[in-house]
């Protein structure tokens, strides 16, 4: 615990507790949210995995090269999930009568995928674009090389980890 | 299609300094995580940060990163 940032302590601390109170109500479990959320908002501080911004202790997480790197790549891993579950959950409730709803399952597993991929890729500090020669992130590398690509195409916005390493 | 690796010397010349990762990183304005990463030749910089680093451990770029053969 740093001093410089007890106003962040004490904004979490106020946002865990309000969060966990409106979930949970006034209950043992409320408690053990609140506990778990500013754990999580103690990690994001002290992990190292974000720049700090000292000016500003309120809000003082910042995202950098790297972090903004591993935000997209989590963003395209999320969304290529979210789009071939929905294809492939109502075709598959068309063709076999399932009284699946496509459209929730595949946003709340997209969203899934992308806290899991920004996690993985924060905590390994080693995402496919740059660690070629171990033969788990080829794999990695290739299957994000496609996504990639498309999303190049689809929103011309070049990106250049995807067309110069691969 | 070629995959070019870039090694560097950051870890060698902040060792030198006896800096630690955080000040280095607060200096480059990075999160401690990313030069770690560079360090371990996992995460290739941009050329800004690449430059901020040569400032920060007083160094000129190419002798800071080179590409390996």
């Amino acid at each position: 615990m740093k001093r410089e940032f007890i106003p962040y302590y004490l904004s979490r601390a106020a946002l865990s507790a309000i969060f966990a109170i409106l979930v949970m109500g006034f209950t043992w479990k409320a408690v053990l949210v609140a506990i778990l959320l500013f754990g999580l908002f103690l990690l994001y501080l002290h992990s190292g995995w974000f720049q700090i911004d000292p000016n500003h202790p309120l809000i003082p997480l910042r995202r950098d090269e790297r972090g903004r790197q591993i935000q997209r790549n989590a963003l395209i891993a999320a969304i290529t999930v979210g789009l071939l579950i929905y294809l492939i959950v109502s075709q598959a409730s068309r063709l076999f009568g399932w009284s699946l709803v496509a459209g929730p399952l595949a946003l709340s597993l997209a969203m899934i995928t992308y806290f899991i991929a920004q996690s993985f890729f924060l905590r390994e500090h080693k995402y496919p674009e740059n660690r070629q020669n171990h033969s788990m992130h080829r794999w990695i590398n290739l299957a994000f090389s496609v996504p990639k690509r498309l999303f190049a195409q689809v929103s011309l916005v070049s990106f250049p980890d995807a067309d110069s390493r691969n | 299609m070629t995959s070019v690796y870039v090694d560097n010397r950051v870890r060698e010349l902040r060792t030198e300094l006896g800096m630690t990762q955080d000040q280095l990183a607060e200096l480059v304005g990075v999160a401690r995580q990313s030069i770690i990463s560079i360090e371990k030749g996992r995460f290739l910089p941009s050329i800004e940060t690449a430059l901020r680093l040569s400032t920060a451990l007083h160094v000129p770029v190419e002798r800071l990163f080179w590409i390996k053969d």
